[in-house]
């Protein structure tokens, strides 16, 4: 599923810039028709004079135009992992170069797999200096994914043309599997035996909220407190940490690899949902119960990664 | 899916308020040259739509719109007709942009409005071309860019207006240059290709008709008639008669022009004085053409009548430049026959009167003209009084009423009556107008001549003399002749005779006169050079240039071509100068990292590219004095803070201050250990 790494024909970082008529610009060109024919037939020397001055504009908007597109530098800045059931967020840092700031930015990643599956960010106002920006995705397909390139391009000033420029960019993003099915999660005697740890379904006991934080998961943002302005808060549950439950492939009943796949992250939410520890079993991959809340995160992360490389195995590097 | 797209291309408030003052500030001339009610369409309509947009309203729907468009085209085609002249092509453009700016959503309509509006702009100038018009043009054309440069510049955050200007600014600038060399070397079309436009220019000017107030009224504008560049000294102001038409035919006080017969250019001495000028005449709608009294040859292929006078082919729209020579010598000395039987002639009923008057002079002096001149001279001179307040002469016989009753008049009533009167005592007399006087302009050593210059005169047939002219004025108002129509009005406008105590002047405001004068003269000078280098540079013009810069004929085309091939390639070149430098970065943050690495550089080793910051600083603390080691961490953890934090939690002043805390640890550093060496 995870398409090979192609290594970009051209060193990374390299651009190439173009430039494309927008629609105005044969309204523009009509109007300058216009106004020679408007000198050319009454002999009229003001409006050749206002024809020219037009047109010089017009050559000056292309050369304001071109240095307002180069003057912005972009790097980015982390691997950017998630669910293929949820937007992905790619962490950016982008800057001017030149001293007068760029205006009317557009910026839109394109990855190779889906090239629409980003959202077009729109930067008016560029100031000099760098910033972080966070360009949302649309869904990506489960797998490791390269943003080959990332276009930026803008219409400013005139609106006659567009200077676009590709910056290739080899930025990974890597894909979980969506997360369905409506299997129950699999519980398991814990080893260390204290009696049947059976888990309540009902025993999301809500334990409070702490700071939303970079990777956490959608679900359990609150997200009425963030529609009344307040900033992002995730709710924190309190589980039974001590029982184990073992996620295993061979549990699945849905036939096809994919869904199974897909269940197999549900569990994993849910498992991380209510803070029970995990082993994972996947043909290729056993990774055992994490130890400790503080494993926690990395733990997840690791079957989740499994699951997104599956069935290749390997580190994901970053 | 269109609602989408429209959401995508919503325009904000701010790009309307510049669209709104462009338009109008477009608009707002042609409301006093088109009918006023479209210019006031244009404006309200923009207002009201500037209106919506700041507001946040809804645009009218698309049956108000229908009607405001099926309104404003009626009231067009009732005013224009059918035609598609220059007016009606105007007038639609300003109903047009009204509705226009009324449906306006996206970017796309913005700019067709904006295009509209350069457009109206252009109409403007079309009218009136000169140095103050085109400057004018200059400020709602600056608004219609800073408009287009905030509707492309992002619609979240627009530009802040000051930026927005700035931007215009700089652009209309730096585009300066390529207009000139556009201007000076883009081919320009044969005469031919252009076409007759009725237009309103120049309504004002002398027309050929003259009874009683026809020149007065010409007068009452300030406007200048043309200006006159001549070879050598400038003659006294009593000396400056610019010749323009010669009246024939005589109804009393009512002259007009006739049939007049043809010439050719007359035949000087080869001693006898020319004075050669360069006149540039301001459109006046009318054919005829000025010169210095009298003309003898003109420069143009223009049409010569045996009066001393010339004509255009056609009416004179736009502003045409013409050499003339003339010279003060009286030729010819003979004349037909049948043109002094014209010149007798009088299609007028005198009253008792004036017949009476006429018999007496007859009686008195036979056929001697001179004579007959004198006396009517002597009559005007006592009692008469030249005023810039005729009063109405309404009644059967203008003539009798002016001559015996009212005896006040401007120069058409005593020019007219004076020419008639010698007619009627059989000497053969004709009517001249044109403009007496002007003022030499102090910075540009030409001489100005406005529309309140006009002036009458007469010329009368005197057998070995030729047609001489005598100037009734002379006699009742000289301060007019010797001090011009300003002189003239500064006096109070009103004179009777030759009186020397009217030529004091009061002194208290004589300097702030001199410098309004001085101003004014400096003004009028730039836009003589104006109307000479830019308004009046066309295909001969660009020819003349161009042989002067040594181009052979016939090759005219091939190099204005090749200097806009060197245009473009110049432009290519710059475009590609850009797209191969790559200015250095001047973000802030970065330099002071920069600057960090190389302060830590003699005690800790340098950075590679690839290193970051952070590992930099954890690979060379352990090199690094405790209390700088501390410092750099701090300025590591900062810089990745600025860089990669939330935004406002560290900024570039906390990190310079940073920066100058390491560099003097460091340096305090470097003192103690000298210290100790030294120890």
């Amino acid at each position: 599923m995870s398409s090979p790494e192609k290594t970009p024909a051209k060193g990374a970082g390299e651009q190439i810039t173009r430039m494309r008529p927008a629609g105005s610009l044969l309204v523009y060109l009509l109007v300058l028709l216009g106004f020679w024919y408007a000198g050319a037939s009454q002999q009229n020397s003001v409006a050749y004079l206002f024809c020219f001055f037009l047109a010089s504009i017009g050559v000056v908007s292309l050369i304001v135009g071109y240095r307002n597109v180069s003057a912005v530098t972009v790097r980015c800045c982390g691997v950017s992992e998630g669910h293929a059931d949820e937007p992905l967020q790619l962490r950016l840092a982008v800057g001017n170069g030149s001293s007068r700031g760029s205006f009317g930015i557009h910026l839109r990643p394109l990855a190779e797999v889906a090239p629409g599956a980003f959202v077009q960010l729109e930067l008016d106002q560029l100031p000099v200096g760098e910033q972080a920006v966070h360009v949302t995705t649309g869904m990506l397909p489960r797998g490791r994914h390269v943003i080959g390139e990332l276009l930026v391009s803008s219409i400013y000033p005139l609106g006659l043309v567009r200077w676009e420029r590709r910056l290739r960019r080899a930025q990974p993003v890597l894909v979980y599997p969506a997360r369905s099915g409506k299997q129950p999660l699999p519980v398991v005697p814990s080893v260390s035996g204290e009696g049947q740890g059976k888990v309540r379904s009902t025993g999301d006991d809500f334990a409070g909220w702490r700071s939303y934080r970079d990777g956490d998961s959608g679900r359990h943002v609150d997200w009425k407190a963030v529609a009344r302005g307040q900033p992002w808060l995730v709710k924190e549950f309190e589980g039974e940490a001590n029982n184990e439950v073992v996620l295993d492939w061979a549990r699945v009943t849905v036939v096809e690899e994919e869904a199974k796949l897909r269940q197999v992250a549900a569990w994993v939410d849910e498992c991380e949902r209510r803070g029970l520890a995990f082993a994972l079993r996947v043909p290729g991959i056993d990774l055992p119960a994490g130890m400790g809340t503080s494993a926690g995160e990395a733990h997840r992360r690791a079957a989740l990664r499994a699951l997104a490389l599956w069935p290749q195995t390997g580190e994901v590097s970053g | 899916m269109k609602q989408g797209v429209q959401a995508a291309q919503w325009l904000g408030p701010r790009p309307m308020v510049w669209l709104g003052f462009g338009i109008t500030l477009a608009a707002a001339p042609l409301m006093f040259i088109l009918p006023f009610w479209l210019g006031l369409w244009a404006v309200v309509l923009t207002g009201w739509r500037v209106v919506l947009a700041w507001h946040q309203r809804a645009l009218p729907s698309e049956g108000v719109r229908r009607a405001a468009l099926g309104v404003g085209i009626g009231v067009v085609l009732s005013t224009h007709g059918l035609s598609i002249d220059t007016d009606a092509t105007v007038g639609m453009l300003t109903v047009l942009v009204g509705l226009k700016l009324l449906e306006m959503r996206t970017r796309r309509d913005f700019l067709i409005a904006m295009f509209i509006g350069f457009f109206l702009i252009l109409s403007f100038c079309f009218y009136e071309g000169s140095l103050a018009t085109t400057l004018y043009s200059l400020l709602p054309a600056t608004c219609l860019l800073a408009g287009a440069l905030q509707v492309s510049g992002g619609r979240w955050q627009p530009m802040h207006w000051r930026q927005a200007i700035f931007a215009t600014c700089r652009m209309m600038v730096l585009a300066l240059p390529l207009t000139v060399v556009l201007f000076v070397f883009f081919p320009r079309m044969p005469g031919y290709f252009a076409q007759a436009s009725s237009s309103k220019v120049g309504t004002t000017g002398i027309s050929d008709q003259v009874y009683p107030g026809s020149v007065r009224r010409v007068t009452e504008s300030q406007d200048v008639a043309f200006r006159a560049m001549l070879e050598g000294e400038n003659p006294p102001p009593v000396e400056r008669y610019w010749r323009g038409l010669v009246l024939l035919d005589c109804r009393g006080m009512a002259w007009s022009r006739g049939r007049q017969e043809r010439a050719a250019p007359q035949l000087v001495r080869a001693s006898a004085p020319v004075l050669r000028q360069r006149i540039t005449l301001e459109p006046h709608n009318q054919k005829w053409l000025f010169a210095l009294d009298r003309p003898v040859a003109i420069s143009t292929y223009d049409v010569m009548f045996a009066t001393q006078t010339f004509e255009d082919g056609r009416a004179v729209t736009r502003s045409k430049q013409y050499e003339v020579a003339s010279s003060m010598e009286r030729v010819p000395r003979i004349d037909f026959e049948a043109t002094l039987a014209r010149a007798r002639r009088v299609d007028y009923e005198p009253d008792a009167r004036v017949r009476a008057y006429v018999a007496a002079l007859k009686s008195a002096h036979g056929d001697d003209a001179q004579a007959i001149a004198g006396a009517i001279m002597q009559a005007f001179a006592g009692g008469f009084t030249y005023t810039l307040e005729p009063g109405e002469y309404a009644s059967g016989d203008p003539l009798a009423e002016f001559f015996f009753e009212r005896r006040k008049g401007f120069c058409e009533h005593f020019a007219a009556t004076f020419a008639t009167l010698m007619r009627l005592a059989g000497v053969p007399s004709r009517l001249v107008i044109g403009y007496q006087g002007g003022e030499v302009n102090r910075h540009g050593g030409y001489i100005q001549v406005r529309q309140n210059d006009a002036h009458a005169w007469v010329e009368v047939w005197i057998p070995q003399e030729g047609w001489v002219r005598i100037d009734p004025t002379s006699v009742v108002a000289p301060v007019r002749l010797q001090r011009g129509m300003r002189g003239f009005v500064e006096l109070g406008g009103e004179s009777r005779g030759a009186s020397g105590d009217q030529l004091v002047t009061a002194s208290a405001w004589k300097w702030w006169r001199e410098l309004v004068l001085s101003l004014r003269d400096r003004w009028d000078n730039l836009d003589y050079q104006w109307v000479l280098l830019v308004m009046d540079y066309d295909r001969g013009m660009q020819r003349g240039m161009m042989r002067e810069m040594g181009v052979s004929e016939g090759q005219e085309l091939l190099w204005s071509t090749a200097a806009m091939a060197a245009v473009g390639a110049v432009f290519v070149a710059i475009l590609a100068g850009l797209l191969l430098h790559r200015k250095r970065a001047s973000d802030p943050v970065r330099k002071m990292a920069q600057q960090f690495c190389r302060v830590l550089k003699p005690a800790g080793g340098s950075r590679p590219d690839w290193e970051p910051l952070n590992c930099y600083v954890e690979r060379v603390a352990g090199r690094l004095p405790e209390p700088v080691a501390r410092a750099a961490r701090s300025f590591a953890a900062e810089h990745a803070q600025i860089r990669y934090g939330p935004a406002g939690d560290a900024s570039a002043e906390t990190l310079r201050r940073r920066l100058r805390q390491v560099v003097r640890l460091l340096r305090a550093d470097g003192k103690h250990d000298r210290n100790i060496v030294a120890g």
